[in-house]
């Protein structure tokens, strides 16, 4: 640990900067990047403040490991009320802007107030100034990168920027970083828009000394040869991440035309991985410290699109989500991926809107009348893209879905909110469904921000794994059938704390057992812990802050009022599938609400989810707010 | 002579390499003191790992005006003798390849094939930097 462990603090309406020193306790107890950002949140936003308020805060923090010399800890996390849902909000991304960021002198950032014009943060070798962005405003993300970059005269210069859509405040508006990352969910980026913030660029020449250099390139070497002899890390480095796409697709496991199906026979020739990696895949890229490079460089070579150059696309958006708009056109999802990057557009949100639009046409609740002359048949390509055309430009049908849910539910009306599937906080749901899991039903719909696959997901509990196996990763006997009810609670709470754990330490959840059995674990991230620090820290103790860390995100939600049926999944859910080799599966509402009151129960919370006086004791949460920070 | 070879196209931009050396050479991690370092051009997708080649006639030993850079006859390999050096970056501007550059401090850096066994080779994930 260096002089890197630090909060700026920055009022855009006074311009005024200060800093301080986040003392080892908190490091310890929060780790940094979405841990420290919790505890900031809820000791500086205010309860029932406006998400848009110039006083509600956007906070960025780095991992703790962002910078070392550590496996893919190249996460930043950028956390506040959300715009979308009004509850909870954060998100994060990687690439290399984490890692600049300590370089500079900082692990932290937390913004206020409300500049008079646009501007952007330069963060630099332990300063921090404000520039004029008034010439970058109205750029698209990628156009704002390289003129930022050229106007601060360094290459090397990191940008985490929106584009216009954060700029014109849609609410699921994101922040972006390079091509493809993406602050994505809850709309961090229509947040930076309200305080006409475009960019913060970063740069710094600071070392990052750990406490123990040979211990910690020890463990290095240990973790890397372990790593790239497993056959995920294989997979992922040919692949990427888009072998999920097969086990997800023939497991039935998707949302195909806004989960009516879980299965898109229309997929089979057209958006075959193969494919894709013969067609379009160019070039493997990765983010900071990260061996297993899952990111495509792609380029769409004839068609309509022809001549567009591009990366990413992730599985969900790129795959998933397409089956959820019935769209089996691979050049369509990679063109409509590359817009959303442009304009700074939570992909995952628009498409969910695009997919309950068709399906809204599919029933006749809309027709050419409300469209504009557009046509939502399911994968329509036109629909598709004049939607975020729409959102973007705040015009038509689109339009109304950039004021978030509540309000185009409310304009659409004529019984629409049935087929706009949104978890109990008010965010729409991702691309998976729900009715054939367990574990992560409960684990994804209780966490802080929403339904969220990064948060709660529990990939293990469909991996058929011998049931030795999983007792030796979740420290107790656990049930081995996906559609058993039991001992479901405790894996949900497992994994949900090794996500804080990974989001805290910027460790990419690629590299841990929430992505992979044979994967790291709480021993593995501690052993980095302890060449970094003097702490002696055990596993027991590094779960114990990932559960600290989910509690104190829990409080900032009870706060504002969220109880119980704000951890509830959507009806449709509870509805069985109608068709497939899962039919007449789905939750059943009384087994979740048991399953919810074993999870309340292990989790030290009252019967409407709110931590009990112990438990907040026992994590030492008992005197929040404390604003040391 | 067992040399440095840049297979550029494979390269992924992961820097595992900058921390590594730095690391190494300094104890601690520090893209910017890393005697490899990656030119990352984000619009083109293009990640090129920069580290010194050790040419067969190098233009940077020619321009020293200390003699701090010299080429070993038995091994090929091109020498830094930091004792000698001035950090005026003649060789800076000279090498083709612009392998070589100053640290935050304002010293040459230059790679030393780690005494023959070069740590951003054994790290790299794609043989990118081969050895």
């Amino acid at each position: 640990m260096g002089s890197s462990e630090r909060v700026g603090y920055v009022d855009l309406g006074s311009n005024e900067v200060t800093i301080k020193e986040i003392p080892e306790q908190l490091l310890r107890q929060y780790l940094g990047g979405r841990g420290i950002n919790a505890y900031l949140l809820y000791n500086h936003a205010k309860k029932g403040m406006g998400p848009l308020n110039p006083e509600s805060p956007v906070i960025l923090g780095a991992g703790f490991f962002s910078g070392y010399l550590t496996n893919a800890a190249s996460r930043i996390h950028i956390s506040g009320k959300s715009p979308e849902t009004g509850v909870y909000g954060d998100s994060n991304m990687g690439g290399s802007i984490a890692a600049e960021l300590k370089y500079a002198g900082f692990q932290h950032l937390v913004i206020n107030g409300q500049a008079d014009k646009p501007v952007y943060l330069w963060v630099h070798d332990g300063e921090i100034e404000t520039k004029d962005a008034s010439k970058i405003w109205g750029m698209d993300t990628y156009q704002a990168q390289v003129r930022i970059c050229e106007e601060l005269g360094d290459p090397d210069v990191k940008v985490a920027c929106i584009g216009q859509a954060g700029e014109r405040l849609v609410c699921f508006a994101n922040v972006r970083h390079l091509m493809k990352k993406a602050a994505g969910r809850t709309g961090m980026g229509c947040l930076m828009g309200s305080k006409r913030l475009k960019a913060i660029a970063v740069r710094g020449h600071q070392g990052l000394i750990p406490k123990y250099p040979d211990k910690l390139l020890k463990v290095f070497e240990k973790q890397s040869n372990f790593l790239r002899k497993t056959k995920i890390f294989n997979i992922s480095a040919v692949i990427g991440n888009l072998f999920a796409w097969i086990v997800n697709s023939e497991g039935e496991r998707i949302s195909v035309r806004n989960f009516q199906q879980g299965y898109f026979p229309e997929a089979l020739g057209k958006l075959d991985i193969d494919i894709f990696m013969r067609d379009y895949s160019e070039k493997k890229l990765a983010c900071y410290s990260c061996a297993m490079r899952c990111q495509h460089r792609f380029h769409i070579k004839e068609g309509p699109f022809a001549g567009l150059i591009g990366e990413g696309p992730d599985w969900g958006p790129g795959w998933n989500l397409a089956a959820h708009t019935g769209n089996s056109r691979l050049d369509v999802s990679l063109a409509v991926n590359e817009l959303t990057n442009r304009y700074g557009v939570d992909v995952v949100t628009y498409l969910q809107y695009v997919g309950w639009l068709m399906e809204l046409w599919q029933r006749k609740i809309i027709s050419e009348k409300d469209t504009g002359g557009l046509d939502f048949s399911w994968g329509n390509p036109e629909a598709i893209i004049q939607t975020l055309h729409q959102i973007v430009n705040k015009e038509g049908l689109g339009g109304i879905l950039s004021e978030g849910s509540e309000a185009a539910i409310e304009k659409i009306g004529r019984g629409s909110e049935r087929y706009l599937h949104r978890c109990g906080k008010g965010l729409t749901e991702e691309g998976l469904d729900h009715r054939i899991w367990r574990a992560s039903a409960v684990g994804c719909h209780t966490s802080p921000r929403g339904n969220c696959h990064l948060r709660g997901l529990v990939n293990l509990e469909h991996m058929f794994l011998p049931v030795e196996v999983l007792e030796k990763i979740f420290g107790r006997r656990v049930d081995p059938d996906p559609y058993s009810w039991e001992t479901k609670a405790w894996m949900a709470t497992w994994i949900q704390y090794l996500c804080a754990v990974c989001d805290s330490s910027g460790v990419c959840k690629f590299m841990t057992k929430w992505y992979s059995p044979d994967l790291f674990g709480f021993e593995e991230i501690v052993e980095t812990i302890n060449a970094m620090t003097d702490w002696n820290m055990t596993s027991e103790e590094l779960m114990e802050a990932g559960e600290r860390i989910w509690n104190i995100e829990r409080l900032f939600n009870v706060r504002e009022g969220l109880g119980r049926k704000h951890d509830i999944p959507p009806p449709i859910f509870f509805e069985p599938r109608k068709e497939g080799t899962r039919k007449g599966i789905g939750l059943e509402m009384e087994k979740y609400e048991e399953l919810l009151d074993e999870y309340y129960e292990l989790h030290g919370w009252d019967e409407e989810g709110r931590p009990l006086p112990e438990t907040l004791r026992r994590l030492s949460l008992d005197k929040e707010p404390s604003h040391i920070l | 002579m067992r040399n440095i070879s840049i297979n550029e196209a494979v390269c992924t931009g992961c820097g595992l390499c900058e921390l590594v050396c730095s690391m190494c050479k300094e104890n601690e991690c520090n893209p910017d003191k890393s005697r490899i370092y990656i030119e990352r051009h984000m619009m083109e997708g293009a990640m090129i790992p920069r580290i010194c080649i050790n040419c067969v006639d190098p233009p940077c030993v020619g321009v020293c005006p200390t003699d701090a850079l010299r080429k070993d006859e038995v091994t090929g390999v091109v020498q830094l003798e930091h004792d000698v050096c001035n950090d005026c970056g003649e060789c800076i501007h000279t090498c083709p390849f612009r392998a070589l550059r100053l640290s935050p401090r304002g010293e040459l850096m230059k790679c030393d094939l780690c005494s023959g066994y070069p740590q951003c080779v054994k790290y790299c994930p794609t043989e990118a930097v081969r050895y």
